[in-house]
């Protein structure tokens, strides 16, 4: 009788990070936050290994600065700037090109790969016209790798948009001092959101993240 | 050594004021973990309304007892410094809301250099036992010695003695993973934490990522199988050095002798789950003392052994550097529970199949005529042993070492001369009267 074989399971994460002109103030207080959530992860093994992590950035395009990867075998991270335009168009493309090719390369290792989560950070609304169109081919029910997508919003962010471009949860900064603490109260949820979920092996959504409310999403699995 | 006693169960006013926010963060279980102020040295863990509505409070009575009734001392003091083993059940308005446990003692800490990409800071803590599952050069970025096979090999046999000894008294523990102990890269020593869940036979199923059993599948409950194969993966997993389970198993196969040939086969992913080595297997082929836990029938006095400290009560810990040696309770310390809330007894007889902290009985209540088991009186109000009674059995007589009582020739000289004086004075009192 042969032996039911035991993958462990994985959590491909996404970190979508707006780097547009208007994020400028904050690039510094960016690149710090996600060292320490870096910092957190990589001496968690049981999390790193549990959710792998790529972080993609977004402006007038869009762009993977770190790939799909344990965090245990990151052995630096990039420099995020910001400049340019806030595009979500392209953004979703490469979201959905990227989910494809990062299952594959999971499976490959011998993983049972969970459906992927986008965590999208946002302070302004999309400048392009037709990115509902890229949206919808990356969360239709066609797609069997379809992600869910958690949004968060602050500065300029519309309420309408975050929920629009959410499948899961979409928060809205509301009760924050300044940017900073809505920069910091988000990569904290992020980070508390995989450690969560690695201690029970699914993605496990905040039901509060401090300074953000709730907004409805129109989305629904 | 010094020791703080601490009575088997407390008020929750008299475990101190409690900083707003717990010394350690809610998880699972729990709302928080603080440190008490008038217990140093001992945590307090707080139970969610949840778990405060479903525990046993008999079953956790009965766990906290476990460590007095071990009959040899060596393995009592090795279970204190391996565990953070249950040592008050915490009431309020008599609801169990929580239990209070040792804190890994400061032996446990170590000195490192958690990995960061910007400002490493150096770091004082105990290191969880899931970073033994990793391999000497990620140890070495973080400035923890490397772990040759040799001490790996030690701390493995730590960790089974532990499991053994809860194989051993019927106590099925489920939550062996990567984030409930501790691990020492010195003295290759273990410290196990949150026992206080521990049941007395099968339990409701509890999960616990990436050390699920194949044969228990969730929802099944969870029992000394699954714990075989949950502590067998963790020790796979600290000897291989692997961490994927096929990765762990492919590992040892690939090894010669009977420990991985044991654990292969306690890591068995088809077939009967029951035919799985045992803790105790494991143990003797890891050159483990296994424990010999209490199997004497308890009679009518409750008294089925004797302590080897004597005019110590309850729970004893060792104490903390900060902690004053002749500290024993707080001022306000409530004495003993009535014998009557004792129902847990100790486990010689075989544990409930649906017996647990967290649902279900933990005692099969006894059948009316039936003989009861005494309750265990605590041991702050444990009296010299008794005269033994008519009926005491041969096993439960004290030991001695004279087969003929010696006669106690000046109680029976006095004894003489006094029959002799009474006699004088009634010959003397007919004397005078007649």
């Amino acid at each position: 009788m042969t032996e039911p074989m035991v993958k462990s399971k994985v959590l491909p994460t996404y970190l979508v990070v707006d780097t547009s002109s208007s994020m400028k103030p904050q690039e510094q207080l960016l690149n710090d936050t996600v060292d320490h959530v870096f910092d957190v992860l990589g001496n968690s093994p049981r999390v790193s290994e549990f959710a792998h992590i790529s972080i993609v950035t977004f402006n007038t395009d869009t762009h993977v600065v770190l790939a799909m990867a344990d965090i245990d075998q990151v052995s630096q991270l990039p420099m995020i700037r910001c400049g340019g335009s806030t595009n979500y168009g392209r953004m979703f493309q490469v979201v959905k090109q990227r989910i494809d090719a990062d299952i594959d390369d999971l499976r490959n290792l011998g993983r049972a790969v969970l459906r992927p989560a986008v965590f999208i950070l946002t302070d302004g609304a999309p400048m392009d016209k037709n990115w509902a169109g890229d949206f919808s081919a990356l969360t239709d029910k066609g797609f069997r790798r379809r992600p869910h997508i958690i949004s968060y919003g602050f500065g300029n962010a519309n309420a309408a948009v975050l929920g629009k471009i959410a499948t899961k949860a979409a928060y809205l900064a509301t009760e924050v001092d300044n940017e900073k603490e809505a920069i910091v109260s988000m990569l904290t949820s992020l980070l508390n959101t995989l450690v969560t979920s690695a201690n029970s092996q699914e993605l496990r959504i905040p039901d509060q993240v401090d300074g953000y409310t709730r907004v409805p999403i129109e989305y629904v699995d | 050594m010094s020791y703080v006693t601490i009575p088997p169960v407390l008020e929750v006013s008299q475990v101190g004021a409690l900083s707003d926010t717990p010394d350690f963060k809610p998880a699972g279980e729990s709302l928080g973990v603080w440190r008490t102020p008038n217990f140093p040295g001992y945590l307090f863990k707080k139970y969610n309304a949840e778990v405060s509505r479903k525990v046993d409070p008999r079953v956790l009575d009965r766990l906290i007892q476990q460590p007095h009734v071990l009959p040899d001392p060596s393995e009592a003091a090795f279970l204190t410094a391996s565990t953070s083993w249950p040592a008050s059940r915490i009431t309020e308005h008599q609801r169990t809301v929580g239990v209070m446990m040792p804190e890994a003692p400061p032996s446990m800490s170590v000195t490192w250099l958690p990995r960061s990409y910007t400002n490493p800071t150096v770091r004082h803590s105990p290191l969880p036992i899931d970073y033994l599952a990793k391999d000497d050069d990620w140890l070495e970025q973080r400035q923890i010695p490397r772990q040759s096979a040799a001490d790996r090999d030690a701390l493995c046999r730590s960790l089974v003695r532990v499991a053994c000894f809860f194989e051993q008294c019927g106590l099925v523990y489920a939550d062996w993973s990567y984030a409930n102990a501790f691990w020492q890269p010195h003295e290759h020593t273990v410290y196990i934490f949150d026992i206080d869940g521990s049941s007395y036979g099968p339990r409701p199923h509890v999960f616990t990522s990436d050390f699920e059993d194949p044969l228990t599948p969730n929802p099944q409950p969870v029992d000394n199988c699954t714990d075989r194969y949950r502590l067998a993966l963790l020790v796979g997993r600290i000897i291989t050095v692997r961490r994927s389970q096929p990765d762990v198993k492919a590992a040892l196969a690939r090894m010669a002798g009977p420990v991985p040939q044991t654990l292969l086969a306690m890591l068995s992913g088809s077939g009967d789950r029951t035919a799985r080595p045992t803790l105790t297997q494991l143990a003797k082929v890891l050159g483990v003392p296994v424990p010999v836990p209490q199997t004497k029938p308890i009679d009518e006095t409750g008294v089925d052994g004797w302590r080897p400290r004597n005019g110590r009560s309850g729970h004893v810990a060792p104490s903390r550097p900060n902690t004053p040696t002749t500290a024993t309770s707080p001022p306000t310390a409530p004495g003993w529970r009535p014998r009557r809330d004792f129902n847990g007894g100790r486990p010689t007889h075989p544990p409930p199949a649906n017996g647990g902290l967290f649902g279900g009985r933990a005692v099969v209540p006894p059948r009316p005529g039936a003989r009861s088991e005494p309750a265990p009186v605590p041991p702050a109000l444990r009296l010299p042993p008794p005269p033994p009674p008519r009926t005491r059995t041969p096993v439960r007589t004290p030991p001695t070492t004279l087969s003929t009582p010696t006669p106690d020739y000046p109680a029976v000289i006095g004894g003489v001369f006094a029959v002799a004086f009474v006699a004088c004075v009634l010959i003397a009192c007919s004397y005078f009267i007649f």
